[in-house]
């Protein structure tokens, strides 16, 4: 097992910037921390040989969730509130616990890596990960399809509750 | 000797968007002027050629104001971030056809992949943020306003794009751009015609529709007029870069332009055929078959040349969008309009497999 530098400087800024995001007493840095975790996570993925999930990963993750994250933020000004810190601290100790965690998970990740030569992992990164879903777990991938489209449709079903009941008082 | 080629292409991805805004800037000024019936700049050197030099002495002996009510860090953050993310996507769109030396492949593009368009689609994505981070940084209800506006419609023309790719995807077969360009350069069959009409099968022929909503879709993703009302000065005064002056507001004006260039690029090699040679040039390949790939580099040049001037043609010819007509063109026709292409690409391929 080879980690090479690259590897250790991911795993180093997925670190602090997920300490970043539970420590930050303003909501809006620890949105754009949360989205600089995010591209990291996707360079380990790469780094890895997963090449088609890091694509995935920043365009999904990076390039819509975060940003409905910080649009929520920031319409709702959220930023002003400042978190609140009670008088024991539980947060440092909580997140110190968390990081180690985090730490042995992606440790135990870039381990797993399998040595395939660089020019396998870029033909077949695509056909491993589609031959898996499509075609070996496609009742699963079915049944995640139907559960998104559920919650879809309660989330839906709940708002237009929410406002019935306003417009009624 | 391979880092040393990977730097030395890093550095042309750098140089030549930052080359050509020059070039665009002139462009724009003198296209905008004969398009309103007035010459544009003439005066700074001979046909104005020496206004944007005299542009960017302007931005450079400007006083660089820091408004005492930003946000420092981010303040600063956001400009290089919107030219970095505006930069990036050009590290995978190659200027020329692989070049074989000797049995060694030299790939014009920095990084190669069986990806590649995911890959560009995915740092595309990212461009909202130097916007983002500009609008919150500033400090002003206005610019954080103008900046969500932007974002929201930048994401929203992406759906619509990335659906058309996927289609594209599916017709070509691959998502290489080589392999796409390379299936572009046949000749176009249409099953129930038996001549060939002569024409290469680029993907403005193979998908009308796809080619028509990516274009659509190029022009918001840039904040190009008719699509720029979050820069626009009659509605929000300057939106998202207005605490920002002279040289930082040069970055965001340079990240609009290496924008537009990307978007442009991107354009030429999924629809318009790539670096393939213009129809009528096949005999320069025969005749002089070393010199193959400059003259891709020039068709591909031109193809994106004639783009850009798309680009400036479109600003100076159409009214601004309001912000409901934006996201209602985005969200309620254009995106069924690619999901329906989607379909129909997907029935047709399906039946054309089959028998």
């Amino acid at each position: 097992m080879e980690l090479s530098f690259v590897d250790l400087l991911l795993f180093l800024l997925v670190l602090s910037f997920s300490t970043v995001v539970v420590l930050a007493k303003d909501t809006l840095v620890s949105a754009f921390a949360l989205l600089l975790t995010f591209v990291a996570l996707a360079g380990i993925f790469f780094q890895v040989g997963a090449l088609f999930l890091s694509v995935i990963q920043v365009m999904v993750y990076a390039g819509a969730v975060a940003i409905l994250f910080i649009f929520v933020l920031m319409l709702m000004n959220l930023s002003d509130i400042k978190n609140y810190i009670p008088h024991y601290n539980y947060r440092k100790w909580f997140s110190f616990v968390g990081v180690i965690c985090l730490g042995f998970l992606i440790f135990d990740f870039i381990l797993a890596q399998s040595n395939l030569h660089q020019d396998q992992i870029a033909k077949t990164s695509l056909i491993v990960l589609f031959e898996s879903l499509f075609v070996r777990f496609m009742a699963a991938f079915e049944l995640a399809t139907v559960l998104l489209l559920a919650v879809v449709v309660s989330v839906v079903f709940l708002s237009k509750n929410q406002e019935n009941l306003s417009k009624k008082e | 000797m391979n880092i040393l080629l990977v730097l030395l292409k890093t550095a042309l991805v750098i140089g030549i968007p930052l080359g050509i805004i020059p070039l665009i800037l002139h462009v724009e000024r003198r296209g905008a002027g004969f398009i309103q019936r007035r010459l544009g700049p003439n005066r700074v050197g001979p046909f104005g050629l020496l206004q944007p030099l005299a542009d960017v002495f302007k931005f450079l002996f400007k006083e660089d104001v820091l408004p005492s009510h930003v946000r420092p860090v981010y303040y600063y953050l956001a400009p290089m971030i919107s030219l970095l993310f505006a930069i990036l996507p050009l590290a995978g769109i190659p200027l020329c056809g692989k070049i074989d030396i000797d049995g060694t492949l030299f790939r014009p593009e920095v990084f190669h992949s069986d990806l590649g368009i995911l890959f560009i689609f995915a740092l595309t994505a990212l461009g909202p943020y130097g916007i983002l981070l500009a609008g919150w940084s500033s400090n002003n209800k206005f610019t954080v306003l103008g900046a969500i506006r932007a974002c929201a419609q930048m994401i929203s023309y992406e759906l619509a794009m990335t659906l058309t790719v996927i289609s594209l995807i599916l017709v070509y077969g691959s998502s290489d751009i080589h392999a796409m360009i390379a299936s572009q350069g046949q000749l176009l069959q249409i099953p129930f015609i038996s001549s060939f009409l002569g024409l290469p099968a680029w993907g403005i022929f193979l998908q009308p529709i796809g080619a028509l909503v990516f274009l659509v879709g190029i022009f918001a993703e840039s904040n190009r007029l008719p699509f720029d009302l979050a820069e626009g000065e009659s509605e929000i005064v300057a939106g998202y870069h207005l605490e920002y002056s002279s040289i930082k507001f040069a970055i965001f004006f340079m990240a609009e332009y290496v924008h537009v260039i990307v978007l442009s690029a991107l354009y030429t090699h999924l629809f318009l055929g790539g670096y393939n040679l213009l129809p009528g040039a096949d005999f320069l390949a025969e005749q002089w078959p070393l010199l193959t790939p400059f003259f891709e580099f020039v068709c591909f040049f031109s193809k994106v040349a004639f783009l850009i001037w798309l680009f400036v043609w479109v600003r100076w010819s159409l009214p601004r969008f309001r912000y409901d007509q934006l996201m209602d063109l985005g969200w309620k026709r254009l995106l069924p309009l690619a999901l329906g292409n989607l379909i129909v690409t997907t029935a047709i391929l399906f039946w054309k497999h089959s028998s």
